[in-house]
């Protein structure tokens, strides 16, 4: 069995023996990261569990493949941390006070939200990856154009909406952005 | 029936997002917006994709949207099951946390390694040099050269980047000089802080390289600040005040997390 099956399966069974290797083998790593930018290791343990929960919840609910399980821990904590940053700036003015399940649950839909777009972003064309994820990042078509050296910026400006448009006939047609949707 | 993406629209949309529309165009299209549901998925759609695929932004969902299935999640997640899942996630990493902090066999092969490699030296040491052998510690984990560069090519001329090539070419005075006009807002202000104690040390300036070091030990990093403690006790032994580094090496010793722990340790053992 790979790797990440048998955490994913030591996870979702609560199995404390396994669990440990997984800190053993990923929980440095996080650690340094979170230690690294601006938080503690209190931070860094409460990152961890929120990380190891998120899989546990999307994994019960619907099982996916997930190649390098080092990685994707990786990716979901790392967006724990950036969210826990933000809200540590906006909790100064508007006060709200939330209990960690109700926290938990608005990271889950977000972290969905997230591996949604990522997934159907990368059935691109690597062309088409590579110029929207500069347009996307706020590169203009002027920007664009030394870039990538097109022809002109109608090229590029045709280009990106093609790409586009690809991407957002991905997203409508799969169901669980119905399904979104419907939660919204 | 939905809407056509059109260029035109998205460029609207886009527009809208980064804030570049004149005041009649987002008027207009906030009007638009109020009045097409349809349209403002459109937009949510589009934020959401600039924010995730930006990389930037995290992209925050509000309580308001995805009710359902937020109530959903939180409901789950409080359940006995999931609360049970979450226990034994703790449960293991208390006990990971527990087996960090004993020492693991194989580093207890090294430390008696370590220990007959210390005891061949310290009688090497003790039969020829007697008397410097405190300062011979200082000698072998101080290393300046170590220090990090932060001088890049083309960069802006600063106090800091003229301190350290000062310091390069072993003008250490001159070094001293610009460091010494390092402001604690400065980017680089805890690494100015070491170029400036070892310079002192360079120029067995000890006193100096001292105050400089608790500077640093009381910065607001732990990891810098005992990394201060660190260099002043090598300053202390330098000067073969025993009873003064062993102070600073207990406390050292204390938290793993520190700069140079196991060597702390192991100087700690041989000292005492």
């Amino acid at each position: 069995m790979k790797d990440s099956e048998r955490y994913i399966n030591a996870l979702i069974t609560g199995n404390e023996k396994i669990t440990k290797e997984i800190y053993v083998k990923l929980f440095p790593k996080i650690k340094s990261f979170v230690l690294k930018n601006r938080g503690d290791s209190q931070d860094a343990s409460d990152v961890f569990h929120d990380g190891l929960m998120y899989i546990i919840v999307s994994q019960k609910e619907k099982r996916s493949e997930i190649k390098s399980f080092e990685a994707y821990l990786f990716v979901v904590c790392k967006n724990i941390w950036k969210k826990t940053l933000k809200n540590k700036v906006i909790k100064s003015d508007t006060l709200t006070l939330e209990d960690k399940e109700s926290a938990l649950s608005t990271f889950v839909v977000e972290q969905e939200l997230f591996d949604f777009y990522i997934e159907k972003f990368d059935l691109l064309s690597e062309n088409c990856k590579e110029i929207l994820g500069s347009y996307f990042n706020g590169l203009s078509y002027e920007e664009l154009l030394t870039e990538y050296a097109y022809a002109s910026i109608n090229t590029i400006r045709q280009r990106v909406f093609k790409c586009r448009t690809k991407l957002i006939k991905l997203i409508k047609e799969d169901k669980l952005f119905q399904k979104l949707k419907k939660w919204q | 029936m939905a809407i056509k993406l059109t260029e035109q629209l998205l460029a609207q949309i886009d527009g809208y997002l980064k804030d570049t529309l004149s005041t009649s165009e987002k008027e207009a299209f906030e009007k638009r917006l109020q009045n097409e549901p349809e349209l403002q998925e459109e937009v949510r759609l589009q934020q959401q994709l600039f924010d995730i695929l930006g990389k930037e932004e995290w992209h925050a969902v509000q309580r308001s949207e995805y009710k359902e299935r937020m109530n959903e999640l939180t409901s789950k997640l409080r359940s006995q099951e999931y609360q049970g899942l979450s226990a034994c996630i703790r449960n293991a990493e208390n006990a990971y946390l527990e087996e960090q902090t004993k020492v693991s066999p194989l580093r207890k092969y090294y430390r008696y390694i370590a220990l007959a490699a210390v005891i061949i030296v310290f009688f090497g040491i003790y039969f020829t040099q007697m008397n410097s052998s405190y300062r011979s510690y200082y000698e072998q984990y101080i290393n300046w050269s170590e220090l990090p560069s932060f001088v890049e090519k083309g960069q802006d001329q600063n106090n800091f980047s003229h301190g350290e090539t000062a310091f390069k070419q072993e003008n250490y005075k001159e070094a001293i000089t610009f460091f010494q006009q390092v402001t604690p807002s400065h980017e680089f202000y805890i690494h100015s802080l070491e170029y400036l104690g070892a310079a002192y040390d360079l120029l067995d300036e000890n006193d100096n390289a001292i105050t400089t070091f608790q500077k640093l030990a009381n910065v607001e990093d732990p990891y810098e600040r005992s990394k201060g403690n660190w260099y002043t006790a090598m300053i202390y032994l330098k000067m073969k005040n025993k009873d003064k580094a062993i102070g600073i090496l207990r406390e050292l010793v204390k938290d793993s997390e520190n700069y140079k722990y196991e060597k702390a340790r192991g100087l700690l053992k041989k000292l005492e």
